[in-house]
């Protein structure tokens, strides 16, 4: 089928054709049948009054009734009942109530013999004759109608059922779905656009790949020149010897730029379209272990304990976005609390959610800034300058989105800051 | 001691090479992973250092070669690519320590020593934490210079906990040690002897981090 347009015209103009052809036909023969069956009733009344002014026998159930009057008397009548003129002695035709019934009556008169002829006929037998020539004529149109809604309704929906198709398509695609569209049937109307589509779905894969290229290239590209900066200071200050102190504000920043460039890439490798394309089951708490281990040495560095508090839960997720949220957390939690402080994570299963927490004895944020603190690249004004970007909560508020979960800063039962992410029954297995 | 540096960046190999040297190493540099194979097939190599990012092949497929012909030497693997996924699929492929770039440089001297102890030519196997040293050849401990016997499992859980002092080590990494060590393991075999390990050690030595594990830190408080 090459066009909706054509495919829709010729299906419903032959169906109306064709239904309509054959209940007119249809009509004709009933109309023709009963017609006939009426003229040969009226034939049969006619042959009965003639056998009746020829030999004066009656027969019971007649329906034709005349009488026939000469010079004002009544020389002739079907019926006994009526001695007085059915109507007025004027030709042509009139109806008349007599008898109990209405008639309709033809009179004629003939002025050779002044004779008046008059021949009546009950009016209901008229009705009944053009009442079952009109049902007659009319029910093979009113049968047609559903037939032709079946006919309009399946010729609709095959005419259209490309688009149908298209659209479920396009409705039932997952974010990550770049794939290009295939119809079985390619009406001319939806080619340009499934066209274009594909097309677009096509760039967009390749800028999505280019996106996800660009940022593990520019992990590589900058990760290796940081970590030669960083050798490379080290082994100047070795060199330099006891005046090696002279490099820390070098090696400071050095450590901050390297900070950022990978806060930066996992801003862009927790994007939904990545996240999308990793969803797995994730053990939280294998993966809080994992966070805290590899945490453990900043965190000892600055003599403060922490707790991992709970059970085992599976989330739909993925482990690399999941480690990326508690790591913020955890770092964040380590970094504002000063030396000595107490930092415990809490994953808690309960009814219809799980909570997962990071609290910790720090200074904590005023109940006012919180809000604020989520924007990327704003910081606490309480919090000294430390070798952050600014983005940790950001990607947080980013990672927690992707999860429909919801993040609230809290007061922590410890004295400092609680971080709580709520996740939803849709992400806990 | 012989490392054999793997790194197709050549900044980063020779500020590598010249860390290494000062921490006096002996250093080869190749380039590549084909150089890397050739180079080992001479055998001089102690401790491989490979990048995963090579220009020729990919450093896990140098690495399961390697340990096609080699299944002890000590390999170390730096990457950029910081995924635990590829984490885990370098030490599946036989890598003995991982580094993410970038790193600290005392972080990869101190898993070199690590790599270096289990090396029986090592000259190094006496391991020191605070007043605490563990001779990791001669399974001998001394506390303020006094000898102390130890039993076997407990000595091993030590031996595991002091050579990654500052990293913690869960329950079910110690566990694994002591199969390793073909040791029959029940589920509370590790926190008992871990308490009495505890009492035999100075106080806070060994220190437990709740519902992660144990670790040792390094330095004295």
């Amino acid at each position: 089928m090459s066009s909706i347009r054509r495919f829709l015209i010729l299906t419903l103009i032959s169906a109306l054709v064709l239904v309509i052809f054959s209940a007119a036909l249809k009509g004709y023969r009933a109309t023709l049948g009963i017609a006939n069956t009426l003229l040969d009733n009226e034939l049969v009344e006619l042959s009965r009054a003639i056998a009746y002014v020829d030999s004066g026998t009656r027969t019971q159930q007649q329906t034709l009734f005349f009488q026939v009057w000469k010079q004002g008397k009544l020389v002739s009548s079907s019926t006994d009942a009526l001695s007085t003129p059915l109507t007025s002695f004027s030709e042509g035709f009139s109806e008349v109530n007599t008898l109990g019934t209405r008639w309709r009556v033809h009179t004629r008169f003939n002025p050779n013999n002044d004779s008046w002829y008059m021949v009546a006929q009950p009016v209901s037998s008229r009705f009944t004759l053009t009442d079952s020539l009109t049902v007659a004529a009319i029910t093979p149109f009113i049968m047609s109608v559903p037939i032709l809604a079946f006919i309009l309704f399946f010729g609709i929906t095959w005419g259209l059922s490309p688009l149908k198709h298209l659209s479920k398509l396009l409705a039932s695609r997952q974010v990550n779905d770049f794939s290009t569209i295939a119809l079985s049937r390619e009406p001319s109307e939806l080619s340009p656009v499934v066209t274009t589509l594909n097309t677009m779905f096509t760039r967009l894969n390749s800028a999505f790949e280019r996106e996800q290229q660009f940022a593990s290239n520019a992990a590589h590209e900058l990760r290796t020149p940081l970590s030669v900066m960083k050798i490379n200071l080290h082994n100047i200050a070795n060199e330099l010897g006891e005046k090696g102190h002279v490099l820390a504000p070098l090696k400071a920043d050095t450590d901050r730029m390297i900070h950022a460039a990978n806060q930066f890439l996992l801003l862009t490798r927790t994007s939904p379209e990545t996240f999308a394309e990793q969803r797995e089951p994730v053990n939280v708490y294998v993966v809080a272990q994992e966070v805290i281990s590899d945490l453990y040495g900043a965190i000892e560095n600055k003599k403060q304990e922490i707790a991992l508090e709970g059970e085992e839960a599976w989330l739909l997720s993925s482990q690399f976005v999941l480690y990326t949220l508690l790591q913020n957390l955890v770092s964040n939690a380590s970094k504002y609390s000063p030396c000595g402080a107490q930092i415990i994570i809490k994953i808690e299963r309960r009814k219809d959610e799980l909570i997962l927490s990071v609290c910790d004895s720090g200074p904590g944020i005023p109940a006012d800034q919180r809000a604020v603190v989520l924007n990327r690249f704003e910081r606490a004004s309480n919090s000294s300058p430390h070798s952050g970007s600014g983005l940790g909560l950001a990607i947080v508020e980013q990672i927690v989105v992707l999860h429909g979960a919801e993040l609230s800063l809290n007061d922590s039962s410890l004295g400092g800051l609680e971080v709580k992410v709520a996740f939803s029954n849709d992400y806990i297995l | 001691m012989r490392v054999l540096l793997v790194e197709d960046d050549r900044p980063l190999s020779s500020a590598l090479a010249l860390s290494l040297k000062n921490a006096n190493y002996t250093v080869d540099c190749v380039y590549s992973g084909a150089d890397a194979l050739a180079t080992l097939r001479a055998g001089q190599s102690d401790i491989v250092i490979l990048d995963l990012g090579l220009p020729d092949s990919d450093g896990l497929d140098v690495l399961k070669s390697i340990r096609k012909k080699n299944a002890t030497l000590p390999v170390l693997i730096l990457t950029a690519r910081d995924k635990t996924q590829n984490k885990i699929s370098g030490l599946d492929a036989g890598a003995d320590d991982y580094l993410p770039k970038p790193f600290e440089i005392e972080e990869l001297l101190a898993r070199i020593r690590v790599l270096e102890r289990r090396l029986s030519t090592a000259s190094h196997t006496i391991v020191s934490v605070k007043n605490v040293s563990l001779d990791t050849a001669h399974h001998t401990l001394t506390i303020d210079n006094q000898n102390v016997h130890l039993p076997r499992r407990e000595l091993m859980l030590l031996k595991a906990l002091i050579e990654n002092a500052g990293r913690i080590l869960s329950k079910d990494q110690l566990e694994n040690k002591l199969y390793e060590w073909g040791e029959e393991v029940a589920s509370n075999t590790i926190e008992v002897h871990v308490s009495n390990l505890r009492k035999k050690m100075p106080p806070e030595f060994i220190k437990t981090i709740r519902g992660v594990g144990y670790c040792i830190s390094k330095s004295g408080e």
